[in-house]
């Protein structure tokens, strides 16, 4: 299989003024067209960084970036907008929703700025809002959806432009372990049945736990890479289930259950007190 | 991105902020609705001033008794002589200069028919005066030069005084009015000319021969005015010239010495209004300006405030593959459109407030397409003028920037 992300000693440097932030320190990775990566790490050791360069939101101050065989490291502001529009779609820790627009104009926002007509604009996000399960939700606002709904919308939002690659930069964040279960079903199952490639940042072994390959990133640098042999397999819920309410659900206790020993497999990551927190 | 997606995008926007968005496009609207109500007003009132001068007469010059100094005092008031109107009339440049040439006196008195009486002036003149003054037959006819060698008891009525005197009859000729002792014969009414810039109103007259006047009403000769019409209107200046050579040689005035007469014309009156116009002009101009750099400052104030609040949505734009330009765009087309709609809005009123103006004070109106166009220019010019600095702040963003903001 070809790479369609190849990076190499790639360094980033916060200037602030006073101070400069390495945030990146020379990372060098290799992923291959149809793989499901987790990226972890404890917090600040440079993860989002990496995604947003991966991304194309942001440039490295150096090394090289070959996206799809393309060297993107150099790119302007306006060839890095086509890129992302084109051939990478993002998940969000906050959704990122519009919140003035329904979940169906919300999913159709790339396709507008790719010049689709409105119709085919139309056509294409529901289909991708009945493939996460939310046809009936087209015309919702996010305020009225569900936290795991609206990360629901941000994945069909992702998938609308059919990008090489997802990304997501903690997309189980902000939701309840099994809100968190439901997304990661989401990710294993585009993976595994449209073969869609999938980069996720996290810094919980137990989401990690969920991908094929786990890349460890520390202070800047991959200190560990290594493939998942046996990923864990999300549970999913009944589609009729999920537009539930998550109010009582039987194994909520059941993820933290799980925590101390994932953490200490993971070791120096964050402690269960920490992991709820940020959650 | 299409432009008609962007325009949805932009409108969407704006309707999100109904009452910002209304109370942002005010300045506009005021600045509009003010340059064309200026505009279409100014063009009446500048329209029924051109058409009153018309009616004078272009070319008409008027020879008044009493010179004035430079400070404005008068300095005599001695009336014209039947020589000094011979004078003019003979002499050779003014014939050539000038087309016709009439002399009149006007008298106050109280004129009467059996049932009515009126105040009024009773103006005597010579026949020529019609062709000078333009003065138009409505029923019967002038009087004429054997009418004034004879001195005859015969009178014309302006539109006015036959109201008065014969409020019932539109054509009085051959009725008889009575002067004091003197009896004078209806033999003809003017054309009602209208009423005066100044005020007066020149259809309140009683029109007899000059003879008539000094013999028989007034009992005094005491020429008032003259008018003359030039035979062009470049003539004007040289004909105006040359009167004033005549008469000061005929008053012995040395040179140095100030005239005791005034000559004028209305083409100076009517150069006069043309200042009066461009002043105006340059008014409308500078309110026009100041009204829609502040609706445009208005405009860009909110465009900052929107920006600003939007930030994060712009971050989710860019990150989906909004380029900047797209970003430019959305907000550039935001801020026309909030102009273009008070442009519209501007547009409206100005033309309600020009139809009532012009309607209460009698001017026609004046509207042309252009205008609208114009306004509608300008208005798109201002929105893209003062949307540029917002517009191009957000489409500097950074999107990760953007994305973290709160
Ligand atoms: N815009 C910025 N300006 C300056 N320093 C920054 C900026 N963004 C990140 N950093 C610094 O770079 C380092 C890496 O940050 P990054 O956000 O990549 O960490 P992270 O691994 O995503 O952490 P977390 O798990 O908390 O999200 C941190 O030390 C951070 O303070
Ligand atoms: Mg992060």
């Amino acid at each position: 299989m070809k790479p369609i992300i190849q990076i190499e000693e790639i360094h980033k440097i916060y200037d602030t003024g006073a101070v400069q932030v390495q945030a990146l320190r020379g990372v060098s990775l290799s992923v291959e067209e149809g793989e499901f990566l987790a990226i972890m790490g404890a917090s600040g050791s440079g993860k989002s960084t990496l995604m947003n360069i991966l991304g194309c939101l942001d440039r490295p101050t150096s090394g090289r970036y070959l996206l799809d065989g393309e060297d993107v490291s150099k790119l302007n502001r306006y060839q890095l907008a086509r890129i992302r529009n084109r051939k990478l779609g993002f998940v969000f820790q906050g959704f990122n929703l519009l919140k003035r627009h329904t979940a169906l104009e919300n999913v159709e926002l790339p396709l507008l700025y790719a010049g689709v007509s409105a119709r085919e604009r139309r056509r294409r996000a529901l289909a991708k809002l009945e493939l996460v399960g939310l046809a009936d939700r087209a015309g919702h606002l996010p305020n009225q959806l569900s936290g795991g709904q609206q990360q629901r919308v941000a994945i069909a939002r992702a998938l609308v432009n059919e990008p090489r690659i997802l990304l997501a930069d903690e997309p189980t964040g902000n939701l309840d372990s099994v809100t968190s279960e439901e997304i990661l079903a989401e990710f294993q199952r585009l993976h595994r049945d449209l073969g869609q490639t999938i980069i996720m940042v996290t810094h919980e072994l137990d989401v990690a736990d969920h991908a094929q390959r786990i890349v460890l990133i520390r202070d800047g640098k991959v200190a560990d890479d290594r493939s998942n042999l046996r990923p864990r397999e999300a549970r999913r819920r009944r589609v009729a289930d999920a537009n539930g309410s998550d109010i009582g659900r039987p194994h909520a206790l059941a993820a933290d259950d799980r925590s101390p020993a994932l953490v200490a497999a993971g070791g120096r990551e964050p402690g269960p007190g920490v992991v709820r927190e940020t959650a | 991105m299409s432009l008609t997606s962007a325009i949805r995008v932009a409108l969407a926007a704006l309707f999100v902020n109904k009452g910002r968005s209304a109370l942002t496009c005010l300045g506009i609207v005021i600045g509009i609705m003010a340059v064309i109500a200026m505009v279409v007003a100014g063009n009446g009132a500048r329209a029924s001033l051109d058409e009153r001068l018309d009616s004078v007469g272009k070319n008409l010059i008027l020879i008044k008794p009493g010179g004035r100094s430079n400070a404005g005092i008068v300095l005599s008031n001695d009336s014209f002589t039947d020589e000094e109107v011979k004078a003019l009339r003979e002499d050779p440049e003014v014939r050539r200069l000038v087309s016709a040439l009439g002399e009149n006196q006007s008298h106050l008195a109280m004129v009467s028919t059996p049932t009515v009486s009126h105040h009024t002036s009773i103006t005597g003149g010579v026949p020529a005066m019609f062709h000078v003054r333009k003065w138009q037959i409505e029923h019967g006819r002038f009087y004429t030069e054997n009418d004034l060698a004879k001195a005859a008891p015969v009178c014309l009525l302006g539109q006015t005084a036959r109201q008065k005197l014969f409020p019932h009859r539109s054509n009085p000729v051959g009725e008889r009015l009575r002067v004091g002792n003197v009896r004078l014969e209806v033999i003809g009414v003017l054309k009602a000319k209208g009423r005066a810039p100044t005020g007066a109103d020149p259809d309140d007259q009683v029109f007899v021969p000059l003879s008539t006047l000094q013999e028989k009403i007034a009992n005094v000769k005491r020429i008032d005015i003259i008018t003359a019409t030039a035979v062009t209107q470049d003539a004007i200046p040289q004909a105006v010239e040359r009167i004033k050579k005549v008469l000061r040689e005929k008053r012995r005035l040395k040179p140095g010495v100030d005239d005791t007469f005034e000559v004028s014309s209305v083409q100076e009156m009517a150069e006069l209004a043309v200042n009066v116009a461009r002043i105006f002009n340059i008014l409308v101009v500078v309110i026009a300006s100041i009204s829609l750099i502040v609706g445009g400052i208005g405009i860009m104030n909110i465009m900052l405030v929107s920006v600003t609040e939007r930030t994060r949505e712009i971050g989710i734009r860019m990150a989906v593959g909004a380029t900047p330009g797209d970003i430019r765009n959305q907000f550039l087309i935001e801020a026309v459109v909030l102009s273009l709609v008070g442009g519209l809005i501007g547009i409206v009123l100005g033309i309600t407030v020009a139809i009532t103006v012009t309607r209460i004070a009698g001017w026609p109106t004046l509207m042309s397409p252009f205008y609208i166009v114009l306004a509608f220019g300008v208005s798109a010019a201002v929105g893209v003028f003062f949307g540029l600095y917002p517009a191009a702040k957000a489409a500097r963003l950074d999107p990760i920037e953007a994305l973290r903001y709160e």
